[in-house]
């Protein structure tokens, strides 16, 4: 059953994922005014959703153009932030080893982050299933192409983006995708050093590099008190065999 | 478009690779954990520059009205984790304070 699945799941995959699709509509419409707002055309934002596809990205890189950074910047940023699908494709990859290449390779396209989650889920009570991945991250596509597009059109008639509060919208939006991420220890750990490190960076460093130099830090910081944290707990045997063993 | 093409580009890399290595060969668990901690750091050096620096400084006085947006902000991503109403909430605060003030 591994790695199959018909049709019947990928409808099941969409119409679950219904809910989610409402609320990444309401999200897309705010990036699609938001893109305007940073001098995007429409075109410019159907393509850049259609083919980068990653929400935070996405909305990260517009406010770096706003704020006039290089395309190296950019582009490096935007790798950055989406490595995380590095973890979630390594966590889906043993439920679709059925699944031939070319397919996997159509499919990985469709990995964000909502689609994952209800996938995971699914793929962990029921076995993998590309069909329901598929029709998962097809509601997620649609749902973020055309919100994205309607408010790039008809965002610019909204009217002065000052009085409006959109400079400070772009803020606003990362702070709500921020603080859901502080749970424990490590990750107010690596917040702490992101804050310390970005501001003392943006001193010294041209343009948005103290953004790639932060994420850098972070992934250090939280690493270390993460690995330090399970230096001090007392070992029990048959831990899980995905812990690194440690030396020294 | 160059812009669009380089992200569209690397972000497919960061989808594919494991989806298709994992399995074939091992992949370093500390780099695993690192990872996860990446997003932290971007957002924060976004948000926190983003409410605190104004025009190059730090300003941390009540007329930064970026302050009070962003603890609403924040409350309500705690309280609910919607971005939407974290996006909502913060704006609503900046621009009824900028109006009143």
């Amino acid at each position: 059953m591994t790695g199959q699945g018909g049709s019947g799941d990928f409808w099941t995959g969409l119409r679950q994922f219904t809910p989610l699709a409402v609320s990444i509509f309401g999200y897309g419409l705010a990036f699609g005014v938001l893109a305007r707002q940073a001098g995007l055309s429409v075109p410019e934002i159907a393509l850049m959703s259609a083919l980068v596809f990653a929400g935070s990205s996405q909305f990260v890189a517009i406010g770096m153009i706003g704020a006039g950074a290089s395309a190296g910047q950019i582009i490096l940023a935007t790798l950055l932030l989406n490595l995380r699908h590095l973890l979630m494709g390594a966590s889906l990859a043993p439920y679709l080893v059925g699944v031939p290449l070319c397919k996997l390779a159509g499919l990985a396209h469709f990995i964000v982050d909502e689609a994952y989650a209800l996938s995971i889920d699914r793929f962990r009570k029921y076995g993998g299933s590309a069909g329901y991945l598929l029709g998962a991250g097809m509601g997620a596509f649609v749902a973020w192409l055309s919100s994205t597009v309607v408010s790039g059109t008809v965002g610019n008639l909204l009217g002065d983006p000052y009085a409006l509060g959109l400079d400070f919208a772009f803020v606003a939006c990362f702070i709500g995708l921020l603080v859901p991420q502080l749970n424990g220890v490590e990750a107010w750990i690596s917040f702490l050093v992101a804050t310390v490190v970005s501001l003392a960076a943006g001193r010294v460093l041209p343009g948005k590099w103290y953004i790639v130099v932060a994420a850098v830090a972070a992934a250090a910081a939280g690493t270390v008190v993460e690995s330090c944290a399970a230096g001090n707990r007392v070992h029990r045997p048959g831990h899980g065999p995905g812990d690194v063993p440690h030396q020294g | 478009m160059c812009i669009v093409l380089g992200m569209a580009l690397v972000t497919y890399l960061t989808r594919v690779s494991l989806l298709v290595i994992v399995g074939r060969s091992p992949v370093p668990g500390a780099v695993i954990r690192g990872l996860k901690y990446i997003p932290i750091g971007i957002l924060a050096a976004v948000v926190i520059p983003g409410v605190l620096v104004v025009d190059g400084r730090i300003d941390i006085s009540p007329s930064n009205f970026a302050i009070a947006g962003g603890i609403v902000s924040g409350l309500i991503a705690a309280k609910w984790k919607n971005v939407l109403l974290a996006m909502l909430g913060g704006v609503l605060v900046v621009v009824f304070l900028r109006f009143a003030f």
